[in-house]
């Protein structure tokens, strides 16, 4: 599984720190997921996508 | 209060734990260190409501209940080794041998038990079949009573046929026979 969440974090000029904070996890969690060790939970993908503004499919490619 | 200060107070306070249980231990006190242990426990809990940052998310949960997984086999399995170790050895110190290789085995059937109860506990909270669940418990309860019950006299009919009645007791500093003992008197000191 591939996600565009680095990409989109650039996008939006947020550093990982600012969008774990808004999602509610852990800088080394985004750490984790923008290096796809870490497969998000539906909730923290549906987060993320909400603070890009895209849908989930938008955000990870399976 | 930040991650970074959160850690450091856990770091001092586990320090000074560690040193305050020492120094109670060997001054034979073993009433202070549980107090302090529940002290330290309120302390943390105060500092970690303080925390504003994210101290644990899901991914940390994820690898706590793998890093669960695993230490609960790996326990189960080096208890269950020693278990058999301490009876091939048990001829050397039968008493107190025998007491530790079955607290271990016993410890380790209560670690799986709690486990299992806490899991299965865990799956009926999150299971949509709870209102379904608890009629049909109703329904089986003389059953599990009996269940239980049965359990319990079998598990005193084993423990009476492998505990050794027919032994040697130490009384008044005398070895008295309690029924007709295999063995010969111990020759070790009665205390």
């Amino acid at each position: 599984m591939t996600n565009k969440i680095k990409e989109l974090r650039a996008r939006h000029n947020l550093t990982q720190d600012e969008l774990a904070k808004r999602v509610g996890v852990r800088r080394e969690t985004i750490l984790f997921l923008e290096s796809g060790k870490y497969n998000p939970s539906l909730k923290l993908a549906h987060d993320i996508a909400k603070v890009f503004k895209v849908s989930i499919d938008d955000l990870f490619q399976f | 209060m930040s991650i970074k200060n959160y850690r450091l107070i856990k770091l001092i306070i586990v320090i000074l734990l560690s040193m305050v249980i020492s120094i109670c231990i060997t001054s034979n006190n073993y009433i202070l260190p549980p107090i302090f242990v529940i002290l330290a426990m309120i302390i943390l809990f105060i500092a970690r409501k303080k925390v504003t940052d994210v101290l644990v998310d899901e991914r940390d949960y994820n690898m706590a209940g793998t890093a669960a997984r695993f230490t609960i086999s790996i326990f189960s399995v080096v208890m269950m080794i020693g278990f058999f170790v301490l009876f091939l050895i048990k001829d050397k110190s039968p008493e107190i041998i025998t007491t530790s290789a079955f607290l271990l085995a016993y410890l380790t059937c209560g670690l799986m038990l709690l486990n299992s109860l806490i899991f299965n506990f865990l799956k009926y909270r999150a299971s949509d079949d709870k209102k379904k669940l608890l009629p049909r418990l109703k329904h089986y309860t003389p059953l599990i009573l009996l269940a239980i019950i049965l359990a319990f006299f079998i598990s005193m009919f084993i423990l009476r046929a492998i505990t050794p009645e027919d032994t040697w007791l130490c009384k008044n500093g005398n070895w008295v026979s309690h029924g007709q003992p295999d063995s010969e008197k111990p020759t070790e000191i009665c205390k």
